[in-house]
């Protein structure tokens, strides 16, 4: 074998050095942040017991009785009424503050999804109404690629999805077929009632500097309310105030979260979360994200 | 010059990739055969492993250490990665792989493999031409040595 000279071994200890660094950095990189992410899980999860446990002190309304409380032709502003109702008793913690009739908007944008999305629970009622406030299905590229949408259509039909496909169709097919994955620690069967089961956070995101943190003024609202574990859920649609765009503008915009307590069909209550937002200078709100506390996260999607 | 550009390049890949081990390997699990029901520590070990080959090949090539052996293993790891992007071509709606991290952002999926692909080939092109024009360098000169040593003799 060919020795190897000065000017080689120099060479060889460069490229080992530099091997031997990058590797080291990759390694302690990821093993920090498993073993982080494994503490952060484990106090997340003692958060998410308590809060469940919280949460079985509030009184609950079923969707069901608020659906046939309100059938008729004024069924629909009045079971929503009924919603806003009680979204509108909930103490605000205005971050970003935003005026009275902002606040309003929002509370009633909420109670719009949770009677359409959760008391209906009707995939097509739900595009009908998401389709008259003018959002609009986000792109096929964005939905079937980003999202992801095509493999699960794929693993749950043994189908292709196709661009010919309407976004409707996959949409009502893939939120029919989700609830059938459910079971009952996913079925939603109704929601807590009292003033302090619901959560209405404002706060101003820039892009630029970041989100702006959310602070309840109480550690354990805090504990309770924003350090569980949660799960996002997959958006269909973009409202007329588009995130990706404001983002990529690097545009001030403000975010609201409403917080709701969800009782499930095996009696499990958990935090359920609405992301609505909108452009730092005004304009109608959008239902950007859904999340939801769980501590498994083996149900199917709630698809919205 | 142009192997230095190529060794420059891996060893931007090796650390964006590094920076971001576990998203490189969920791409792994969702692109390479076979590697879809494997574990996520060895899934962790894979993507490091490749981390390390390509900062190894790369600084080699830029610092010319067994130029010809490097050239080689680069050329092996570019069919490899076109291999796999070929793979991915002829799924209907491929995962992006963000290989090499240097595709322009907004495009497809599929225009974003082919232009990975062509950017393979070219590498792969250049690498070639290396080592053309140093055999040809070589075996010019060696006439010349040869003539000069019986020359001496």
């Amino acid at each position: 074998m060919k020795k190897l000279n000065t000017l080689s071994w120099v060479k060889l200890v460069l490229v080992l050095g530099v091997s031997i660094l990058v590797l080291g950095y990759s390694v302690w990189i990821t093993s920090s942040a498993r073993s982080g992410s494994r503490e952060r899980k484990s106090e997340r999860l003692n958060a998410t017991e308590d809060s469940m446990e919280w949460a079985q002190g509030f009184e609950m309304v079923s969707f069901q009785a608020v659906k046939s409380a309100h059938e008729g032709d004024l069924g629909d502003d009045q079971a929503i009424d009924s919603i806003e109702s009680v979204l509108e008793r909930a103490k605000v913690y205005n971050q970003a503050g935003l005026d009275d009739s902002a606040i309003e908007s929002i509370v009633r944008v909420a109670s719009e999804f949770i009677y359409y999305r959760f008391v209906l629970d009707d995939p097509e009622r739900y595009i009908r109404w998401r389709l008259q406030r003018d959002d609009q299905f986000r792109g096929m590229e964005a939905l079937y690629v980003k999202a992801q949408v095509a493999l699960d259509y794929e693993e749950f039909f043994g189908e292709s999805l196709t661009d010919q496909t309407p976004l409707s169709q996959s949409f009502t097919r893939l939120y029919e077929h989700q609830r059938s994955l459910w079971a009952s620690r996913y079925t939603p069967i109704g929601y807590a009632v009292d003033p302090e089961s619901v959560l209405v956070v404002s706060a101003t995101h820039n892009p630029i500097v970041g989100e702006q943190d959310i602070d309840l003024g109480d550690p354990q609202l805090n504990r309770l309310w924003l350090e569980t574990l949660v799960g996002g859920h997959r958006s269909w649609f973009r409202g007329k105030t588009d995130h990706d765009q404001l983002k990529a503008n690097l545009e001030k915009y403000q975010v609201a979260t409403v917080g709701i307590v969800i009782e499930y069909e095996n009696m499990e209550r958990r935090t359920l979360y609405l992301g609505i937002l909108r452009s730092g200078t005004g304009g109608d709100w959008s239902v950007e994200a859904l999340s939801a506390t769980d501590t498994a996260f083996t149900g199917g999607l709630i698809e919205f | 010059m142009a192997q230095a550009l190529v060794g420059v390049l891996l060893c931007y890949a090796a650390v964006t990739k590094a920076f971001t081990i576990p998203m490189f390997a969920f791409v792994i699990q969702s692109t390479v055969p076979f590697a879809g029901n494997a574990s996520t520590s060895t899934l962790i070990v894979l993507a490091q492993a490749v981390v390390f080959v390509e900062i190894f090949v790369g600084s080699s090539l830029v610092l010319h250490f067994y130029s010809r052996p490097m050239r080689v293993v680069a050329v092996g790891m570019f069919v490899a990665f076109s291999g796999i992007l070929s793979m991915q071509l002829a799924e209907e709606n491929p995962i992006s792989c963000g290989c090499l991290g240097i595709s322009p952002d907004g495009m497809g999926s599929h225009a974003e493999i082919v232009f990975g692909l062509m950017r393979n080939v070219f590498l792969i092109a250049i690498l070639a031409a290396v080592s053309v024009y140093r055999k040809r360098g070589f075996s010019q000169s060696e006439p010349k040595d040869v003539s000069q040593q019986v020359q001496s003799a």
